[in-house]
């Protein structure tokens, strides 16, 4: 599994620098440039093309290139990676031009449907900031293990409930994604000769459910196993993570950035 | 003092009207290894349950140590599920060999030294250059999770050990690394399965369950050898009693290589015999 194999080279990978660093510094320093990127003013490509506004943009996908290429993460997986959130963004921001008051650049049905230069900016604001924006969460997930992530989340006080949803969804993908894909097989091997898709959506329903209600009974045993080691609501956690000075240069570094950005 | 006393426990699941246990009596003393055995659905899971608070009596009493309290149950009584996956559910090792003991309020250097005792425990230290504790169960093979969830509750510091079915889902090389390091424990271990040989191996006293009763309790050499008590229960006896008895030799090991040894025995006997007598 890719995914695992990943995890792996976390692992072997830990003497690197941004690796090593404290999740707490990385998630921090991260969050904070993806709101600075988010609240930033958009890029300005009508009525005139401005390249100056694209520049911070540049910027921080050259700054998460060069810590990417620290890390020894191939730039070019990072890149593809991000390229993911590309379909929603454009699907989400797809109307924006059609909304948004400013001159009309395009009047496609006398005036009663218009592209407006404000809506077409903020369009492509939105397809931009959301992959700069991705890029900073996937090297961020790149380069630090899932565990420390919940653990620096934990530190900020996200909720607990909400953590330890993600750390079981965490343990327990893998094992449901074996489940499916053992009654996937168990379904193959009984199948009749001629392949009706009808015949491959219905199944499908039932594997959905099959798979809800063994969660269902899985997440009860382990509530048993863990309320049978003490379980009282809490996960406790050792705290063993420490804040260095190259921790704080590198959020230093980031909020530099995020200003430079916002301003 | 007795390490687990069961008296007169009756238990129903919510809305069953049938009971799934009726009325156990049964001990176990400190120090010993005992095993319920009994075929699929005798009840030997909802028994081991109640040993640990997680299931309570709707009659009748459990006492683990003298004590009834689940508070003191569960600091105890280790609980190891039947499959390590339901066990194991922290992203690491570390996080779940330590779970127990945080939860029971141990300062992080007595937890840090007990997750490492309970590694070695079981055979997974940190000397064989692999770092266990910051590797993820899913990771692991299945023998190992299982490893890991023996040291869950041992680094819990408990008195006794119960296993559900542990050798259900082992290949024949893990069961015998598991038989072998049971025997290492000097804890009192309760073992519910239907593994029959396993529970010749490794414990010396065996319980027989079947729907929802206790049929028979005794030393492993007497029950294990009752062919027809076993069969009534829809269990089988160890292949070495079954091969005596099929010989009819009066003799009824239990055990791999107490049969062995009497076999060398009668073959010694036989190869005397015929250097004495005329040859035919």
């Amino acid at each position: 599994m890719s995914i695992e194999s990943e995890n792996m080279k976390k692992r072997e990978m830990t003497g690197n620098l941004i690796h090593r660093l404290d999740p707490r510094a990385k998630l921090l320093s991260l969050v904070g440039l993806l709101v600075a990127v988010v609240l930033s003013n958009p890029p300005s490509v009508i009525p005139q093309f401005n390249p100056s506004t694209f520049f911070p943009y540049l910027f921080v996908i050259l700054l998460l290139l060069s810590l990417a290429t620290i890390s020894k993460i191939s730039l070019i997986t990072l890149l593809k990676r991000s390229m993911v959130v590309i379909p929603f963004s454009i699907v989400v921001a797809l109307f924006l031009p059609f909304f948004g008051n400013g001159d009309v650049v395009v009047d496609l049905v006398f005036g009663s449907l218009t592209l407006s230069s404000h809506g077409i900016n903020t369009f492509v604001g939105v397809v931009v900031k959301s992959y700069v924006c991705v890029m900073c969460v996937i090297l961020l997930t790149m380069t630090t293990p899932f565990p420390s992530i919940i653990k620096a989340l934990g530190w900020l006080r996200v909720p607990e409930t909400y953590l330890q949803v993600l750390s079981f969804l965490y343990r327990y993908m893998f094992i449901l994604m074996e489940e499916v894909t053992n009654m996937k097989r168990a379904r193959d091997s009984r199948n009749p000769n001629r392949v009706r898709r009808m015949w491959y959506i219905k199944t499908a329903g039932l594997i959905a459910g099959t798979l809800f209600i063994r969660a269902y009974e899985r997440g009860e045993r382990v509530y048993s196993a863990m309320v049978s080691r003490g379980y009282e609501g809490r996960m406790p956690s050792l705290g063993r993570m420490k804040m260095g000075m190259k921790d704080w240069i590198f959020m230093c570094m980031f909020i530099t950035v995020s200003a430079y950005i916002l301003v | 003092m007795r390490a687990i006393e069961v008296n007169d426990v009756w238990y129903r699941y919510p809305n069953q009207k049938e009971y799934a246990l009726k009325g156990i009596n049964f001990e176990v003393e400190e120090g010993e290894k005992v095993a319920i055995i009994g075929a699929n659905g005798a009840g030997k899971s909802t028994l081991l349950l109640h040993f640990n608070g997680i299931l309570k009596p709707e009659r009748g009493e459990i006492k683990i140590m003298g004590g009834s309290d689940v508070k003191w149950m569960r600091s105890k009584v280790g609980l190891v599920f039947q499959n390590p996956d339901d066990q194991l559910f922290c992203p690491t090792v570390f996080e779940d060999v330590a779970f127990g003991p945080l939860n029971m309020g141990l300062p992080e250097e007595e937890v840090v030294k007990r997750v490492e005792k309970a590694l070695k425990a079981v055979g997974l230290s940190e000397n064989s250059g692999v770092k266990w504790g910051d590797r993820a169960p899913h990771h692991l093979s299945y023998g190992e999770r299982q490893r890991v969830a023996i040291a869950t509750v041992l680094s819990m510091g408990v008195d006794i050990l119960i296993l559900d079915e542990p050798t259900s889902n082992l290949d024949p090389k893990m069961r015998e690394s598991l038989m072998e390091l049971l025997l290492t424990f000097p804890h009192t271990v309760v073992v519910a399965t239907h593994d029959i040989e396993f529970a010749a191996e490794v414990c010396e006293r065996i319980v027989v369950m079947d729907k929802g009763e206790i049929v028979e309790e005794g030393v492993a050499e007497r029950i294990l050898s009752d062919g027809e008590l076993l069969k009534s229960v829809g269990l089988k006896a160890p292949t070495i009693v079954r091969i005596f008895e099929e010989l009819g030799i009066d003799e009824k090991p239990v055990r791999f290589h107490d049969g062995v040894e009497i076999l060398r025995r009668l073959k010694q006997i036989r190869i005397n015999q015929r250097g004495e007598g005329p040859t035919m």
